[in-house]
């Protein structure tokens, strides 16, 4: 209920970004790849330090959302790799550690500063498969409307059991039973729906953003951190 | 004024740690009910400014360096409770991140810079400000304040140096810890901090409080609660500034006294490394002083500056978004 | 114009239309009445094209439809083009990320040029003073707003005949007063309109023909009505 009503939010405040989502996702699909590839600490910490300034910059709650999966990640990888301190190569186990901050990080804050709609856009405008951002985007709408719908059964069951109810032994099976009985009702109405506003299969979209100026400033970091990972990796040699 | 690792027996740096205790619990007791949830983001815009104060090393003659802390600067702003938490966060990113300071001494960096550095300048300020009539008396009492706050600072650090020779000696009779006895570390240690690093604190301190009465003078104390949960945008800006300003701190060459390396004591002057240094803790931090392997110095120095100021505001954002605001809504 | 030829439906034993035989005329706004369990929302699946009689032939302009034809993709497009139906249950017919995406998706699937699909989303944002919630997910809209976003993204694709199932069931009385007056005003020599409601006054404001339906689904008798006042057939 909690994930839904994050995930409710998320769309009831839409924050346009000001560059194209495609772009954004690209870049920082890149970031990643770079750092992962990196032999020397200087880009990743480089990375690191432009997040951290953006992230800095957010509310105390965005802040929140954004470090909890980065913090999780980063205990667990140290936990994992805490055997090759012992093993007589910490570095490992801290650039390990560094490369997952990262990524998790640049994931996270893209996660948390683009609305839904954006990302599926991105994802069309970067040609991925229709099917594929066809069904993320029902994933959203019916995850919150059959998590009402749970919830409703569930206050139900509550006002009709009498004194404390038992969870394993009660109606769980019959509420997630309906649940999914729903589920296929609705999926099949929705279906008909579309067809009906004749949608033949085929996911058309519409070009929600012309590319700008702004844009094209931001295309410049492309070939910008390209170019600042090939000259850390020669710094190396 | 940051005391490495190893130059205090431990014993010294579990009495000061000891001391902080209570500091620390009773400032954040203070600060959770008088600063309002709002402000809280504030002190990680202070710490953010006392961290970057002390990356602004300033050589003096005789090869040593030192810098300000701008503890003074935040007790008057936001209270000498919330500077010493300020203060107290921004040492420990230095020690656990950038290796500034040592581990186990924070405890006595904290006393130092984070306790008493504060607490004196803001009751020398205060006391002068109520005292005299004039125009402009705020800023006199922060010139002093700041100036006395640091140099007591430096004292009780002089002191902490000074006396680890005489407590502490191996077998063979050599110091265990740091080796320069009262009679060196104390004139060592204020002669820098009466001359140069004062006037530097003062400067700091003097020069941003201006800055802050200009720009945006709601932001004290004992104003009313202000409105905005933004940090004002004249301040921001004179934080990157600085930020980017940083790598000037590296022009100053030399360690600051009392901050050499191990590898370095035996050449300062001592003669002989103390085993205390050489089997004490090493600890590896990710950005040791500050700088990214392979890097030019410069580089590293100004990203470490943009990842120390983000961390900071991070960590109070995040303690703003977990406190409950004692005070009622109005 | 529609025309029904001794439509029946049967599923699985259970008859749900017993030999409809009707002409729905254009320019006309026909009221559909009967009790539940009467088959209405199963003709109105077949007016829609989603189900097909079992018996009896049902035609649109004179072309009969088919499940065998409704197979063919432009087929398909060009009937539903025809036809607008606003479900009952505006959830399952709700299923994009805004108001605006709402209408326009029919509209992207038709293939009309984005400028034309922008002039279009205003117009019918406008007119269904959709304005304040534009931007917002349909699935967080409350009841009225959930139909006029339902009606909206049906009526952007200009369709000819519109078939509305309940279309103030749910609503307060100031959204029933609303669609009331709306679906009155929407009346036009070029549109012919089926509502299926249990309302009567409802009914009374709307309608120009009121048919009935009954127990054994079949039609029972129609009755224009002029200006609200009953006359007999």
């Amino acid at each position: 209920m909690h994930f839904i009503s994050r995930l409710m939010e998320n769309d009831a405040q839409p924050k346009p970004s000001k560059i194209l989502p495609a772009l954004r996702i690209f870049v920082c699909i890149l970031c990643i790849l770079l750092c992962a590839l990196a032999k020397n600490a200087f880009f990743v910490v480089a990375v690191i330090a432009v997040e951290l300034l953006r992230l800095a910059l957010q509310t105390p709650n965005m802040i929140r959302q954004v470090l909890k999966p980065v913090l999780t990640a980063v205990f667990f990888t140290a936990l994992f790799l805490l055997p090759a301190v012992f093993l007589g190569s910490p570095r490992t186990m801290s650039t390990v550690t560094l490369k997952v901050f990262e990524s998790v990080l640049v994931l996270s804050m893209m996660n948390a500063t683009m609305t839904w709609k954006e990302v599926t856009d991105a994802f069309r405008a970067l040609h991925a498969p229709q099917i594929f951002v066809f069904v993320l985007d029902m994933a959203v709408r019916f995850l919150v409307i059959l998590g009402r719908y749970s919830n409703a059964i569930l206050e139900a069951v509550s006002l009709r059991s009498v004194g404390k109810t038992n969870w394993k032994t009660s109606q769980t099976g019959g509420i997630l039973g309906t649940t999914f009985l729903k589920s296929q009702q609705m999926s099949q109405e929705t279906s008909e729906a579309m067809a009906c506003r004749c949608f033949d299969g085929e996911y058309k979209s519409y070009a929600s953003r012309r590319f700008c100026t702004l844009d094209l400033i931001y295309l410049l970091l492309i070939p910008a951190l390209i170019a600042l990972f090939f000259y850390s990796e020669w710094m190396m040699k | 004024m940051h005391i490495p690792d190893n130059y205090l027996s431990p014993q010294t740096c579990a009495v000061m740690a000891a001391a902080m205790v209570p500091a620390w619990i009773v400032s954040v007791k203070k600060v959770k009910k008088e600063i309002p949830k709002e402000k809280l983001p504030l002190m990680g815009v202070a710490a953010a400014f006392s961290f970057i104060s002390m990356m602004f090393n300033i050589p003096i003659p005789g090869g040593t360096t030192g810098h300000a802390v701008g503890g003074t600067l935040i007790a008057l702003l936001l209270g000498p409770y919330a500077a010493c938490i300020s203060v107290s966060v921004a040492l420990l990113l230095q020690a656990l991140i950038f290796g500034d300071g040592g581990v186990l001494s924070f405890g006595a960096n904290c006393f130092n810079m984070a306790f008493v550095l504060p607490f004196v300048g803001y009751a020398v300020a205060t006391f002068i400000s109520s005292r005299q009539k004039k125009k402009g008396k705020h800023i006199l009492g922060a010139a002093v304040g700041s100036y006395l706050g640091i140099n007591a600072a430096a004292l009780c650090a002089a002191i902490e140096f000074g006396i680890q020779p005489m407590l502490f000696r191996d077998t063979a009779g050599k110091a265990m810890y740091c080796p320069y006895g009262l009679n060196i570390s104390l004139p060592a240690m204020l002669i820098g901090h009466l001359t140069l690093f004062g006037l530097a604190e003062v400067v700091f301190t003097v020069g941003v409080l201006l800055f802050v009465q200009k720009t945006s003078p709601n932001l004290r104390t004992d104003q009313h609660r202000s409105e905005t949960t933004q940090t004002p945008l004249p301040l921001r800006i004179l934080l990157g500034a600085l930020v980017v300003l940083t790598p000037l701190g590296l022009l100053a060459e030399g360690t600051a006294w009392g901050e050499w390396g191990e590898n370095e004591i035996a050449a300062a002057g001592a003669g002989f490394t103390p085993s205390g240094m050489t089997s004490g803790l090493h600890y590896g931090a990710l950005l040791p002083d500050y700088s990214v392997a392979g890097l030019p110095e410069w580089f590293g120095y100004m990203l470490s500056a943009v990842i120390g100021v983000a961390a900071l505001i991070i960590i109070f954002k995040l303690i703003s978004s977990a406190h409950r605001s004692p005070v009622a809504e109005s | 114009m529609i025309q029904l030829d001794d439509v029946s439906f049967s599923y699985q034993g259970t008859t749900a239309v017993s030999h409809v035989t009707y002409r729905f005329e254009m320019g006309k706004c026909y009221v559909l009445h009967g009790p539940n369990g009467c088959g209405k929302s199963t003709l109105f699946r077949i007016l829609n094209g989603l189900d097909f009689p079992t018996s009896g032939r049902y035609l649109l302009d004179g072309e009969e439809i088919t499940e065998k034809k409704m197979k063919k993709p432009e087929f398909a497009r060009a009937f539903h083009k025809k036809i607008g139906y606003v479900f009952q249950t505006s959830e399952v017919q709700l299923f994009t990320k805004s108001v605006e995406d709402e209408i326009a998706f029919g509209l992207i699937q038709l293939g009309l040029p984005d400028s034309e699909v922008q002039k279009r989303v205003e117009k019918y944002i406008q007119l269904l003073h959709l304005q304040p919630i534009r931007r917002r997910a349909p699935f967080n809209l409350s009841g009225g707003e959930k139909k006029r976003t339902a009606l909206a993204a049906v009526l952007a694709m200009e369709p000819p005949v519109l078939i509305l199932d309940e279309p103030i069931s749910g609503l307060d009385d100031e959204g029933q007063e609303w669609i009331t007056r709306f679906i009155s005003g929407m009346k036009s020599p070029d549109k012919l309109m089926i509502v299926a409601t249990h309302n009567r006054t409802f009914t009374q404001r709307i309608a120009d023909v009121e048919v009935l339906m009954n127990r054994d689904h079949c039609f029972e008798q129609s009755r224009p009505l002029e200006n609200g006042a009953e006359t007999e057939l």
